[in-house]
């Protein structure tokens, strides 16, 4: 399936719709550079009332409730909510392990990124989608604003992975390029045989909101493979022999649930939200139910 | 368990090979299939896992070469042919014929050799295997199925031990017919029914003879399929046994002079044998010799003189002979004779030259015991002589150069010419030289001398099948002897004299002035009287079928058994009865409107069945077959279970190997 036709299809109509009604959310405290359409855990001066306040000397005086002194014979301070725009970072793993899958777990994390970066860019967020785990020729910028979409979606569809690097060295690469604090998303199979816990220690010490989407295909899930073989690992070209039997499969379904588990475990320790998806769950099912459900959109 | 490796070292250097080369291709993975994968992180660690398990898990994953090493380590050992001790019938079909004649109640072994001939064929009943099958014929003189074909060895088992002894002599012959039969497809087994049931198939099967072996050789018996063994019965070491082998009483119309009782008695031991033999008439004892020796196989026999213990008014009496002490085989240590007067014989002699017929047949002596009647051979066509056949009038009729219009009813003698029958015929005169007796065994021509005689001129007999020549000459039969029904018929091929168209006498033979022609007269006149002793059936052997003459006027007639049953048999058109359920040793007593007077003996006197010693070998359709031990100790193979056990695991290899790869 070629790059064009997937990117045609990165984004639908129908998931366009829904994705206009729902915004990112932070669970964090971040500044804006500028107001944003995004209310703030900040109060500010925004036409939304937020709350009241006894007034006390010093306090703007354009911002007492006079109506209220008038019947209280009190003076209260009016607080509004205050909005602000937001800084969305979607790192995208485009290492050769992505390619995998029907769908390929690669057109499913762009499709994700596709997705949320509509969002971010509707309301007015600075949306950054980061190629992850490979050298690519042509990284990314910030866009902000709904006229950036093209741009957003000429990214994903331009990407021309190089040579594969290590999940850790590409998060390193991440902070030290992106100081501003926000929402990443990290979208990847995270199979890496440098391990993801020493990538991920990049992003909490920078105390980014981190949500990690780990994207597997059927495949490896339940594998498709019977007796005698020999897997090459696409990535390293390291060789694994294995006699399949349904013993040895039950082991591996095991450690395949290990792992996820120890990925949740480790990034619920550390304050990261973590979900774990295949292929072939619906695009618009995992925005609108999943994500939802677990807080980064709503 | 014991081996009998059958290949050489090449062949167990390639034996070798297989089990290597599995281990070899087991591990180099030589099929393996490539397939690329996202990452083996997962892959990895699962066989890291695998790894570090324990040496148990190690195997678990080895199965499929395990199960292989087996199958190999299975052809190894199957190429080593294991064995080990089992027994053997040597077949799948076999049929058990068992002697219960009179020789099988010898006591030699214990209890009986009828009772260990029966736990010899218990005992291949147990070795048969399952599947096989069996049959239980018993047989004395004759055959009978006792139990068809079965695998159900109760049945069998059953049919065994219900066999009894019976009285009478041996005669594999029967037995045999009925086994061959079933080898024959289209024969049944199973003489009850005639139908003819295809009770088996046309298979092999092995006869087992479980028998002493005391029978006649049976050279014409065709076995086919069949396949004999030879059980023998009996101890050859210690078996004893001192019988009486003939008893025969000579009784003369008259009293007045001796009654001679001729005993043959026979050791059949293997060492000398001292005896006693005792004679009761009536139950009186009359007479006996005591301290009598016989070496082994010898024969000896016993004349003792009746006719101081006999009045005419003790007549019928019955007479027993017995011999003691006891030995193995108590049946023919006694024999029974009845003592009944003789009736004198009619012989009626049509002749035109009486006088050579007289010269022999006037004496005092022969006419104590025959009525000779000479006519001229017209009368024979007169209606008197018709009548008098048909009464049965006549012993014997002698036609001296005529022929009856028919055969009488009686035995007759022909000079020069043949019986009225077309079996018979008479071919154109020639010399005769020289003549020569040919059957000197037959009583007609014992004790005859004819190189004194000369004949002119003989015609040569053409008799029929069955007939005995007596006398011959180049061309042919001189003089021929054969049977017709209950009678005989003998020709003699030339006359003694012959009369010419003008009268005058030529003389043919000078047998007449010979020696040889008043003692063939005498031959004739006591085979005669033998034979009507026979008829009268005072001694017969166990199992022959006797016809008894019984008072006129009765519908019916009893015979009472020597264990005292009465049988009830109907009387026929010729106002005599059939008995045949003569399988009883002892006296038979007929019972009819004269009232109760003895009938007949039935003796065991036959050498055969005296001569207990259990024979090594018994020779059938020429085949000399060797009495062995029923159950041969085999080599029972146990490669054929290898070689599915090798099946079997490699069965299972190939179906865990397919539900790998289906997984």
């Amino acid at each position: 399936m070629s790059n064009q036709l997937e990117s045609e299809r990165l984004l639908s109509p129908e998931l366009i719709g829904q994705l206009e009604r729902m915004e990112l959310v932070s669970r964090k405290i971040f500044r804006g550079q500028t107001r944003g359409e995004r209310r703030s855990r900040r109060k500010g001066q925004s036409v939304e009332l937020a709350d009241f306040r006894y007034y006390v000397p010093g306090d703007d005086p354009r911002f007492i409730d006079w109506n209220s002194y008038a019947r209280l014979d009190r003076l209260f301070l009016k607080i509004f909510q205050e909005e602000e725009d937001l800084h969305f970072y979607c790192l995208v793993d485009v290492s050769p392990s992505m390619q995998f899958g029907e769908p390929s777990k690669y057109f499913y994390a762009r499709q994700l990124a596709a997705a949320l970066g509509y969002i971010g860019l509707i309301r007015s967020d600075r949306v950054k989608i980061v190629p992850i785990c490979a050298e690519v020729a042509q990284p990314s910028g910030v866009v902000r604003g709904r006229a950036s979409l093209w741009r957003l979606m000429q990214q994903l569809r331009t990407w021309q992975p190089g040579p594969a690097i290590s999940l850790e060295q590409s998060l390193r690469s991440f902070v030290l390029r992106n100081t501003s604090r926000g929402v990443v998303v990290v979208l990847s199979d995270l199979m890496d045989r440098g391990g993801y816990e020493s990538a991920l220690k990049y992003l909490v010490a920078r105390d980014f909101d981190i949500f990690v989407i780990q994207i597997l295909a059927r495949a490896e899930v339940d594998p498709d493979v019977a007796g005698d073989v020999r897997l090459v690992d696409c990535e390293d070209g390291k060789v694994t022999d294995v006699s399949v039997s349904a013993w040895l499969m039950d082991r591996y379904k095991q450690s395949l649930a290990q792992f996820i588990r120890k990925a949740g475990e480790y990034c619920g320790r550390r304050g990261i939200s973590y979900f774990m998806t295949t292929t072939d769950r619906p695009i618009e099912q995992m925005i609108g139910g999943y994500l939802r459900q677990r807080g980064l959109v709503r | 368990m014991n081996w009998l490796p059958s290949l050489g070292w090449g062949a167990w250097l390639a034996l070798a090979i297989p089990p290597v080369a599995i281990v070899l291709f087991y591990f180099l993975k030589i099929r393996r299939q490539t397939i690329q994968v996202p990452s083996t992180i997962l892959w990895t660690q699962t066989i890291e896992e695998f790894n570090v398990n324990s040496l148990w898990q190690k195997f678990r994953r080895q199965w499929l070469l395990l199960l292989q090493l087996l199958a190999v380590a299975l052809i190894v050992l199957a190429s080593l042919r294991p064995g080990c001790r089992g027994t053997d019938l040597g077949g799948n079909r076999y049929v058990l014929l068992i002697d219960h004649s009179a020789s099988m109640a010898a006591t030699d072994v214990a209890p009986s050799r009828l009772d260990r001939a029966k736990q010899e064929a218990e005992r291949i009943v147990d070795n048969m295997k399952p599947g096989d099958v069996a049959m239980v014929i018993s047989f004395s003189d004759v055959a009978t199925v006792e139990q068809s074909y079965t695998t159900n060895k109760t049945l069998l088992k059953t049919a065994i031990r219900s066999l009894s002894q019976v009285d009478r002599y041996t005669d594999l012959g029967e037995a045999l017919k009925l086994a061959t039969g079933l080898s024959n497809v289209g024969q049944t087994s199973d003489r009850e029914s005639n139908i003819d049931i295809q009770v088996a198939e046309s298979l092999d099967a092995t006869a087992f003879v479980i028998s002493d072996g005391g029978f006649p050789r049976l050279p014409d018996t065709l076995l086919g399929k069949l396949k004999l063994e030879y059980v023998p019965i009996g101890d050859p070491q210690s078996s004893r046994n001192v019988g009486i082998i003939g008893c025969e009483l000579v009784t003369a119309p008259k009293l007045d002079g001796p009654i001679p009782l001729f005993v043959r008695i026979g050791n059949y031991s293997q060492t000398a044998e001292q005896f006693d033999v005792s004679v009761e008439i009536n139950g009186v004892l009359c007479d006996a010799k005591q301290g009598m020796s016989l070496e082994p196989e010898e024969v000896t026999t016993v004349i003792l003189d009746l006719a101081p213990f006999v009045s005419q008014a003790s007549l019928p009496a019955i007479v027993r002979v017995a011999i003691s002490p006891g030995d193995d085989l108590s049946e023919d240590n006694e024999a029974l004779a009845i003592l009944a007067p003789v009736d004198k014989l009619k012989w009626l002699i049509a002749t035109s030259t009486s006088d050579l017929f007289s010269n022999v047949l006037t004496t005092s002596k022969v006419q104590e015991l025959v009525d000779v009647r000479i006519v001229d051979p017209v009368w024979i066509e007169t209606e008197e002589y018709g009548q008098q056949v048909a009464a049965r009038d006549f012993d014997l009729i002698i036609f001296d150069q005529c022929t009856p219009p028919t055969l009488p009813d009686c035995n007759t003698v022909f000079f020069d010419r043949p019986p009225p029958s077309s079996q018979w015929s008479l071919s154109e005169p020639k010399f005769p030289a020289p003549i020569v007796v040919t059957s000197r065994h037959h009583p007609l021509v014992s004790n005859l001398v004819w190189d004194d005689v000369l004949v002119l001129e003989a015609r040569p007999i053409d008799a029929p099948v069955g007939s005995i020549s007596l006398v011959e000459s180049t061309f042919g039969a001189m003089m021929a002897i054969g049977p017709r029904g209950e009678f005989e018929d003998l020709v003699v091929g030339f006359p003694l004299q012959r009369k010419t168209a003008a009268g005058a006498v030529e003389v043919i033979t000078n047998w007449p002035t010979r020696p040889s022609f008043p003692i063939f007269f005498y031959n004739l006149m006591a085979y005669q009287m033998r034979e009507g002793s026979r008829r009268k059936s005072n001694s017969i052997r166990p199992g022959q079928m006797v016809r008894l003459p019984v008072a006129a006027g009765a519908g019916e007639a009893r015979i009472e058994q020597p264990d005292s049953q009465v049988r009830v048999v109907p009387v026929d058109e010729s106002k005599e009865i059939a008995f045949e359920e003569t399988d009883q040793l002892g006296l038979y007593q007929l019972i009819d409107g004269q009232g109760t007077h003895p009938a007949f003996a039935v003796n065991l006197t036959r050498s055969a069945e005296s001569d207990i010693r259990p024979r090594d070998s018994i020779d059938v359709s020429y085949q000399v077959v060797v009495g062995s031990p029923t159950i041969r100790e085999v080599q029972l193979e146990l490669w054929p279970w290898l070689v599915a056990l090798t099946l079997l695991v490699v069965g299972i290899e190939w179906f865990l190997y397919l539900r790998r790869l289906s997984t």
